[in-house]
């Protein structure tokens, strides 16, 4: 599973025209490219229990830096939609790049989920990496996500 | 007949001159003042702070019915001890809240002796006579946990739950804790957004009390009147005159209970919800001409379908 979804991360690098390589948690099941992209991932993958991994691609034409684009995603966030801030803190990508990554908290029909955000910048690209679930699965899983996003890689 | 009624004229004219006199105030209304200073945190969230005063106006209005307050819908829910309504949500009370000196006052009135007792029996109108709100924007996470936090904390604090519902939570602390349980409410959560006011009413709450004290003694005279073997007309006259200024007696009553109990108690409300735009100081429109920014979110994220 690990080795698939590098896999085709990777096709993705060369064939779709993405720009990274990430490797999956464990146990964590990839979507179909074409419901991921209909929400505008990249790539997406899921626990049986509900807590996913999602990769987003922008395009920077204006070279818009990393305070910038961490800045506009938490306003976004907390002020628009009223996520709670609960940490955050920068994260090296295994390609080098310093990103930065904000972890909210958000109830959902009352019931709290997590939610992180980490975003990485290159002068013509924006990543972001987000992963979310149900506050105890996500508990459960965290070792597994920080450990796949530290695998994070720009091409 | 025509003897009669030319006592009855001059006992009106007595009573009204009576109650001109010990009453002969100008309307009192409630004005919100400007804010005096705001600031905004690094971190995004936004920080105001209000300082207002009540203002009594001079217009030299003498006699009659004068006292015109803006907030009498309020004062008549305290002033009758029904469940309250704030000046920021309606709801029902969901304690019962600890006595502040605003019941205190109104116990002592039921035996009350020469002179009566009043509201500034009770508060100390040497200093300064302050109304302490507060309005928390907190984001919306563990919003049950949160609740209960707020909660403890008020009741722990000497206060009370006054209102609460799936998204906000309305407590009351003593005035004397509010700085405290602000810090508090700090610690509950992401706090996205805050406003503190601190409303002077000294001036009025001390117009209110020479009133009360001149109605009462207004009162006395008429009801004296009563006692002097009058004509049926006459005292039907006077007592339709006593009515009046026991009506307006209760109503400053209520006014001064209601600012009693302000005074004595905070009134701190947690909103688990983003603050609106206004509030924010962004223009209704602005929006990044970034659309990818506004699919953020867990609803996209977790939709597998």
């Amino acid at each position: 599973m690990r080795h698939s979804l590098t896999a085709l991360a990777l096709l993705f690098a060369s064939g779709c025209g993405s720009h990274f390589a990430v490797v999956s948690p464990d146990d964590f099941l990839e979507l179909a490219h074409e419901d991921s992209r209909r929400y505008g991932y990249e790539l997406r993958a899921t626990s049986a229990d509900g807590v996913v991994v999602g990769v987003r691609e922008i395009e920077n034409p204006q070279h818009g830096s990393r305070d910038f684009w961490v800045d506009a995603i938490r306003n976004r966030l907390r002020r628009d939609a009223g996520y709670a801030l609960i940490d955050e803190s920068d994260v090296s990508a295994a390609s080098g790049q310093t990103g930065h990554q904000l972890r909210f908290g958000h109830d959902e029909s009352s019931r709290p989920y997590i939610y992180w955000i980490t975003v990485f910048v290159t002068p013509d690209r924006v990543f972001v990496v987000e992963a979310g679930g149900r506050r105890d699965p996500f508990a459960a899983a965290q070792a597994r996500v920080e450990s796949a996003i530290s695998t994070f890689r720009i091409r | 007949m025509s003897r009669a009624l030319g006592s009855a004229t001059g006992l009106l004219v007595l009573a009204a001159s009576l109650f001109g006199l010990g009453c002969g105030g100008a309307p009192a209304r409630y004005r919100a003042g400007a804010p005096d200073s705001s600031s905004r945190s690094s971190r995004g969230e936004s920080f105001d702070i209000q300082m207002a005063s009540t203002e009594s106006t001079g217009s030299g209005d003498s006699g009659g019915s004068a006292y015109d307050f803006d907030e009498d819908t309020v004062v008549t829910a305290l002033a009758t001890g029904t469940s309250g309504s704030s000046s920021m949500e309606h709801g029902s009370a969901l304690e019962q809240p600890p006595q502040p000196p605003a019941d205190r006052y109104a116990q002592a009135e039921t035996s009350r002796t020469t002179p009566e007792a009043t509201a500034t029996d009770a508060v100390d109108t040497s200093r300064e006579l302050l109304i302490y709100t507060a309005v928390f924007h907190v984001g919306v996470y563990d919003v049950a946990a949160s609740q209960a936090l707020v909660a403890e904390s008020a009741r722990a604090a000497g206060g009370f739950v006054f209102q609460q519902a799936d998204d906000h939570i309305v407590v009351r602390v003593p005035a004397a804790r509010f700085r405290a349980f602000v810090e508090t409410v700090e610690g509950v959560g992401d706090v996205l957004h805050r406003q503190i006011d601190a409303q002077d009413v000294g001036e009025e709450f001390r117009d209110v009390d020479i009133r009360i004290r001149n109605l009462e003694a207004v009162r006395d005279r008429i009801a004296a009147l009563l006692e002097r073997g009058l004509a049926v007309e006459q005292v039907l006259v006077v007592e339709r005159e006593l009515e009046r200024v026991t009506g307006e007696l209760e109503r400053m009553r209520g006014r001064q209970r209601y600012l009693s109990d302000r005074i004595a108690y905070s009134t701190i409300t947690v909103l688990f919800r983003p603050a609106p735009r206004e509030q924010l100081d962004q223009p209704d429109v602005f929006q990044l001409p970034f659309s990818w920014l506004d699919s953020l979110g867990l609803s996209n994220l977790l939709n597998l379908r």
